[in-house]
This record gives structure tokens, sequence and C-alpha cells, in this order.
């Protein structure tokens, strides 16, 4: 059930699940939470569940140890000693996630706790924080595991900061206003996802399995652009649906996507995708490795050091390293080369966002690397390679897909989603988001519950 | 009443999406003993509201009789819409209109029962109760397998009889059994032992040759012989997903026809908009019906068959095959009509889906293989053409284990040139 995406959750734990945090009072809503949040952890990962317990109370008991009232006087040896725990909870938690991502890459792949890279990083997060004197009051045990282990982002994040989440007010409030806003974001997430991401996500599965050496240049384009909008339309949905989710609990909406494919220029994408992790490895790796203030060698070494670790955060195989070791190169040019022409030309930047996110997009996908330098040989035939079987392949695809395509692309531009937001509380959207949820659970309904919908051939 | 007012104006799209969640759930309490009688919900992972989106998908309302006794007049196409939208029931062939025929297959499939019964009460009325009877006769006791028995009526229409060409061995006595040559053998393949039995029919199963009508032998057969790939200039191929890889990458003969959707099966081929497309490159899109009345073809591949894999059982693939075939017969009395087998699926596969694995398949091609007659239906099985010495897909012909990849599609095209029949 841990997929939000799914009958079970959305008509079965969240209204329950809700109706009792509702009326649960303030004070008390922060157990209620924990409680919840384990059980729809455990309902999917099964004993898995107990990584996140032992991870949660370990780091609950050391930043309670740790946390002093900011800005008071310290003995030399309380320094130390803050130092040291702070040390070695942070290794701990470090050691646990490598130690599970091994387990999962030479092992088995489902010994790997969903969500382990999301609550770890909240967890140094929230230690480093304690260290840094950010945190003005001490965080009960409640909050702090309310904080760890809430479920709408358990799984796939957003990284919320625990200062973020407003856990000092005694007990937290739920308006209606936040409530009904919530729900908006959820539908639109949820419709994204499943009308959007998951449709056009079924051409790249068509490519494979016509098999890479055989498509033609215009579908080998065609589908990275699907694989990237699946990718974003995906995880954006995700994070509006996670973020709703926060809202009817009476959290602030934390934002995760600030439209990437807007942006200008390389970097510039990566301050608007996946905001909550790039601010993660800003705040907790690149700064306190010196950032870009000791001189641009070691800003362009600090810079790799980010991008290899954001490459081996997302996996363990050798594409995923590639991947970021391509984006911090691109970064690392873009910031040393490109900066004076993105900033003079408009939309040059934009067009390096379309023309090279996707290419890196399809690095991340395909994990095989073999399989990798194929699809870029018929991305780019001039290299040579194999010979195209059909070469109007395309057509036929287009003939399926464009609809998708053009929502897509509509998407990607800003207004069309700020228009959406801005009306949601007009009769018409109500309506429109109505039909979305509808559709939607339509969709899920028919391809999950029936294995033979959803396998077809 | 003011501050209720004032609050659910507050919450526009809760209050919309509860709403519209009751009424959905009272439509599928409305439909509980009708149309949604034979859904399962359960209730700890979904809705009750589920059924009715489950019904919508299979055209099925909350007034949508299950036992559909609405049909009064031309029963055969309803029949088998219906059938087909359910994807549940079973086609009741004529001769197998009475009850106590069809207790044979029911054994496996309970929800045919009413069904095939009902079918029977709708069709054929006045011949109805001799029928019965003369199967009571005929059969004391109920066989293992839904064996057609002789037709005590008129064969409605008399069958094309062939020219014998060189190609063709002629016996002196009716065949009764296909010799090698004629057909491809049906490739094994390992069992691997996570087959559901849900799918399959129980063992002891056995598929009679007819020795009436249609599927009968008669005292000459055919051979297979190669040809060139002209042969294919008056073919159509009617098959799922893997015939619309192979219309695409199957390099065949710029005339020869497909007509192919995803998902297709033995259930949908007569119901569904399909895409019709020549090698040429047009395409567009009509039923199988509309196509083999406005065109003639010289042979018939039809490739189905993964699709009905997740659809119980054997007994009942094999009947619809038959209805099939009878019907494409019917409307092209002078094709060659092959049974193309089902390919296997891989190592990978067949050794951990419960559905999708080799045990079924060759489970299902061997009842196909059956339907053969050696003078104008043949079974084919191309997957000695892809397949390892255990009978699973090679690995590096596919990469979800189902598909072939656009590369290989030349294999099976080979194969084909190599197994015709020229008569």
């Amino acid at each position: 059930m841990v997929l939000f995406s799914s009958m079970e959750f959305i008509f079965r734990f969240l209204p329950v699940f809700m109706i009792v945090y509702w009326i649960t009072p303030s004070r008390y809503k922060s157990a209620v939470l924990f409680g919840g949040s384990i059980l729809f952890y455990a309902s999917g990962e099964g004993l898995l569940v107990l990584v996140l317990l032992f991870t949660t109370l370990a780091n609950y008991l050391v930043g309670a140890v740790n946390w002093d009232k900011p800005g008071r006087r310290r003995s030399k040896g309380l320094k130390a000693q803050r130092r040291q725990y702070a040390l070695a909870v942070v290794g701990l938690d470090v050691a646990i996630l490598v130690g599970f991502k091994l387990l999962a890459a030479f092992v088995r792949p489902s010994l790997l706790p969903i969500g382990i890279s999301f609550y770890i990083f909240k967890m140094i997060s929230f230690q480093m924080d304690i260290y840094w004197d950010r945190l003005e009051e001490q965080p009960g045990f409640m909050d702090t595991a309310a904080y760890f282990t809430m479920f709408p982002q358990l799984t796939q994040g957003p990284i919320m900061r625990f200062q973020e989440g407003r856990f000092y007010q005694e007990g937290r409030r739920v308006t209606l206003r936040q409530v009904e806003s919530g729900l908006v974001y959820f539908v639109m997430g949820l419709g994204m996802k499943v009308l959007l991401a998951d449709r056009i996500g079924l051409l790249w599965n068509d490519i494979s399995r016509v098999g890479y050496d055989s498509i033609s240049t215009p579908l080998a384009w065609m589908g990275a652009f699907a694989y990237s909008f699946q990718l974003y339309f995906d995880f954006w949905g995700y994070s509006l649906m996670a973020g709703g989710l926060g809202m009817m609990l009476g959290f602030r909406f934390i934002e995760n996507f600030d439209h990437p494919y807007a942006a200008n220029g390389i970097a510039d994408f990566y301050r608007r995708w996946h905001k909550t992790l790039g601010a993660w490895f800003r705040d907790y790796i690149y700064i306190p490795l010196g950032g870009s203030r000791e001189g641009a060698l070691s800003t362009m070494g600090n810079l790799m050091i980010v991008w290899l670790l954001t490459g081996f955060w997302h996996g363990s195989s050798l594409n995923f390293i590639l991947w970021g070791l391509v984006l911090g190169v691109l970064i690392v040019i873009e910031k040393f080369v490109f900066r004076w022409f993105i900033d003079h030309i408009p939309f040059l930047g934009t067009i390096f966002v379309w023309i090279l996110i996707p290419l890196t997009w399809v690095i991340f996908a395909i994990t095989d690397l073999k399989a990798l330098v194929l699809y870029f040989t018929r991305l780019f035939p001039f290299f040579g390679g194999a010979v195209t079987v059909y070469s109007w392949d395309f057509v036929d695809y287009l003939k399926d897909y464009w609809p998708l395509f053009a929502a897509s692309v509509l998407l990607c531009v800003p207004s069309t989603f700020n228009l959406i937001v801005n009306f949601r509380k007009s009769r018409a959207a109500i309506i429109v988001l109505t039909v979305v949820f509808w559709i939607s659970v339509y969709f899920i309904n028919n391809s999950a519950a029936n294995t033979f919908m959803y396998f077809k051939f | 009443m003011d501050n209720l007012k004032k609050i659910l104006m507050k919450i526009p799209l809760l209050l919309t999406l509860v709403l519209t969640s009751l009424v959905l759930s009272l439509v599928a309490y409305a439909g509980k003993d009708r149309g949604y009688r034979d859904y399962e919900v359960d209730p700890a992972q979904e809705p009750f509201l589920s059924v009715v989106l489950t019904g919508l998908h299979d055209h099925v309302y909350p007034w949508t009789d299950p036992d559909r006794k609405t049909e009064k007049e031309d029963p055969a196409p309803e029949a088998e819409a219906e059938a087909e939208e359910k994807g549940e029931e079973k086609e009741g062939r004529e001769e197998t209109a009475s009850p106590e025929g069809e207790g044979t297959s029911e054994n496996a499939e309970p929800s045919g029962e009413e069904t095939s019964a009902e079918e029977g009460e709708t069709e054929e009325k006045p011949s109805e109760g001799q029928e019965g009877q003369g199967e009571e006769t005929g059969e004391p006791e109920p066989s293992e397998e839904p064996e057609p028995e002789p037709e005590p009526e008129p064969e409605p229409e008399k069958p094309w009889e062939p020219t014998i060409g060189s190609h063709a061995v002629i016996l002196q006595n009716q065949l009764t059994a296909i010799p090698d040559g004629v057909c491809s053998p049906v490739v094994g393949a390992k069992d691997y032992g996570v087959a559901n039995s849900r799918y399959r029919s129980p063992e002891d199963t056995v598929y009679n040759t007819d020795t009436e009508g249609l599927f009968a032998m008669r005292n000459f057969y055919y051979l297979q012989s190669s040809v060139d790939s002209s042969y294919f200039s008056d073919a159509l191929f009617i098959g799922d997903s893997r015939t619309g890889g192979f219309s695409i990458y199957g390099n065949m003969n710029e005339n020869c026809s497909f007509i192919y959707k995803e998902s297709l099966s033995v259930y949908t081929v007569f119901s569904e908009m399909l895409t019709y497309r020549k090698s040429n490159g047009t395409s567009y899109s009509n039923t199988l019906e509309e196509i083999l009345t406005t065109n003639t073809f010289d042979k018939i591949y039809i490739c189905l068959g993964v699709n009905e894999l997740g659809i119980p059982d054997t007994i009942r693939y094999y009947e619809r095959y038959r209805t099939v075939l009878e019907r494409i017969h019917e409307m092209q009395p002078d094709a060659i009509l092959y049974i193309q087998g089902i390919m296997h699926v891989s190592e990978k596969k067949s050794s951990t889906d419960d559905t999708y694995n080799n045990t079924i398949i060759v489970e299902r091609n061997k009842a196909a293989a059956t339907l053969a007659n050696g003078w104008n239906i043949f079974y084919i099985d191309m997957n000695s053409a892809v397949c390892d010495d255990n009978g699973n897909l090679l690995p590096e012909l596919s990469s979800d284990g189902v598909h072939l990849y656009g590369s290989q599609y030349g294999k099976w095209n080979d194969f084909l040139k190599e197994h015709a029949i020229v008569r």
C-alpha cells in the first residue's frame, strides 16, 4: 500500500486515517501521525519497518542528548562531546544507508527498505541542524518520530527540514481551507501521475520491446522525451500528492518542483528539480566542503563531489554514477564557460535544457552500459551502429502518443500550471478536478486490481 | 444551518468527491444482485464502488443481466459480444447446447452453466429437445473433454471441396490422425511448476478429433513445403501485439495484410475495432468481420493466445478457438487457415510467472493443434526457431520475454516460408 495511487490508499487508509487524525486533540496529533505512518509502512514493507523504527529511535536519542539552547556559551568539553555525538550518529546513518544500498545491489533488490534514502537524509539534516544550533526548542519524541516517519514523505520525499514542519507549536491545528487546498494538490498530482506519466511511459516500454537496435533516430528522440516526461510528471505528481497530503495534516506545502523545464541552463534546472534534494546537498555537503568560496578549482571539485554523490544516491549501478558525472561536468562547463552566453542570449539556457536534459535521462534510464551505448548510436546515427528496420516507425507512435506529448509540453510552461492553481476554487475547476479524480481512479482500479489488464500483449 | 453551509462552501472539492463516491456506492449497491453479482470485492483493500469502475471497463452496468436473459433474436452475434465483454463466459456451441452436453466442461468453469444453457434456449428452439435427447443416448456419461458430438442436423452449407493438386497425398480411407510433415509438431517446454491450475484443464483432458464437419480429416492431406515471399501476397495475419510487431518488423511481402490489436484474444477478435494494415504501410481501423466480408484471402494466419493465458481455462480456449475458426471459414471458405501456436516466453518469465509461462502455453497449443484437419486448417509452431532446448524463448531475442525484438521478426518470417502449404 506504500503507493498513493492505489485503491487501498485512497479509499481505505486515507479517509480512515484522516478522520482519526482530525478528531484527535492537537497535542496528540503527532502521536497519531507516527502510529499511522508506521502502519502505512509496515503494510507494504513488513519487517523492514524495524530499520525505520531503529533509526528513528537512535536519531531521536542522540538528538535529544545533543540538543542545546542555541547561542549558549559552552565548555570545550561539551563542544567536543557534541561534535563526537553528531559525527557518530551521522556516521551510523550513512553506514546504514550505504549498507542497505550495497545489500540491495549485490544480494537482492528487495532488501532495500523503501524510502530509506529519504528518511535517512531527513535524519542527517536533523542531526546537523541540532549541531549547528538551528533548532530553537528541544524536539520532543513524538514530534521527532512523526517528522521522520510521516507517511506523505516517507517513500519519495520531499525531504522536509524539521523546522519547516513547525513542530514547536503546542500541537497542530488543521483548517478546512488547508484540507481543501491539500486535496486540490493531491488530485492534481494524482492526475499527473496516472493520466500523463504512466501513459506516456508506455512508449518507453514499447521501445525497449522493439529493441534499441531497430528503432529509427526520430523514435529514439521521441523515446528520450517520453521517458523525460514520464519521470517529470511521475515525480512532480508524486510531490504534489505528498505536499497536498501534508497540507491536509496541517503542514505547509513543501515545494519540490518549480517548473524545471522552463529553467535557464542546467544548473538552474537542478535548482528547480527535486528542490529539497538539491537544497540538502547544498546545505549539508557543498557548503560544508567550502562551496564556491575557495577559488575556481575547489568549486569545480566540490561540484563534482556533490554530483557523484547525487548519482550514487539515486542508485548504485554504474549508469547512475555516470549520470551524476555527466551532470557535474555539464554544470562545471556551464558555470565557467557558457555563463555569459546564457545570461545574454535569451532562451539559450532553456534550449540547452531541452536538448541536454533528455539525453542525461537516457543515461539515467538504461542500467546496462552496452544497451546505453547502443541507444546513443540511435540518437546520433552518424556514429554508426545498427540499421533501422523500419524508418517510419515514429509516425506510428506519434499517431498514438501526440496528445500526451502535447499535454506534457503544455504543462512544462509555468503559466499553464499557475493558471490552474489560480482558478482552483472556481466551479469549473472543481468539476474538472472531480473528473480527473474519477478517471484516474478508473485507471488505477482497472490496472492494479486486475493484472490481466495490466499485462497486455 | 447557515454555519453548516459556510463550512461546506469551504470544502467544495472534498464535498464533491465524497458525494460522487456515495452516488457510485449506491450504484454498486443497486447492481449487486444483477450486473455486479459476479464481481468480488475485498472490502479491506478496495471500496465497493470499484465494481462500478470494473464494470464500466467490461461494459457491465447495474442493469446488465448476468444471465443474459434479455436476448431474444439473433442470439449468436449478441451472445458473442456479451461473452467478450464479460471475458468470463463461454460460447455455447450448437452441438453442446443441452445441459448434459455442457456438463463436461462445466466442472472446470461453473459460471458458464447458466450462460450456455441460456443460449441453448434462445437458439435453435425447435431442434433443442431432440438434440438433448440424442446426446443423452449417445453419451450416457459426461466425459472429460468437450467432445464435439456428431451433428444430427444437416450441415448449413456445403463445405468447400478442394482441387487436389500435386502437393496432396490421397488415401483410401479417411484419416484418423494427421501424419508428420502436415503440421509442425507442438514444441514442448520445461515445466517449472509455477503454472496456476486455474488456467489449466484437468490433466486427463482429451481433445477428440471430429469425424464430420469442418474439423474432420478427409482422405487426403497436404504436406508442408517451402515458398518465397510472394506466397504471402494474398495472406492475412490476425493477432495481438505480436502480430502488430510482425507487421512492422517482419519485412513481409508488401501486399501482405495484417489485422491486429494489443491484448486481442479469441474472445474479442470479432468484437473490437482493430488495426488493419498492409505491409506497404497503409493502415486504418476496422473490424475483422468487415475485412473478411470485403476482401478475399487465400491464406489466413491466426496468432492469438497470450492474452487468454490469464482467463480460465484451456477447454474454454479450445472451444472458443473452434468458433473463431468456424466463423472465419464461413466468411472465407476457400482460404487455408493457419493456427499459429503461441510463442513461448523466456525462462525468466516462465519460471516465475504463474500465468505467462510455457507450461500453460504448451497445454493451450496442444489443444489448439487438434483443430487442424490437414486439408484446410493447419497448425504451425514457430517456437522451434526461437527457443532453446528447454523450450524457453532465447533471452537475446526479447527484452520483455514475451515479444521479439524488432530485429528478430525475420526468424518468424523465415519459419513461415519454410512451413507453408501449397495446394
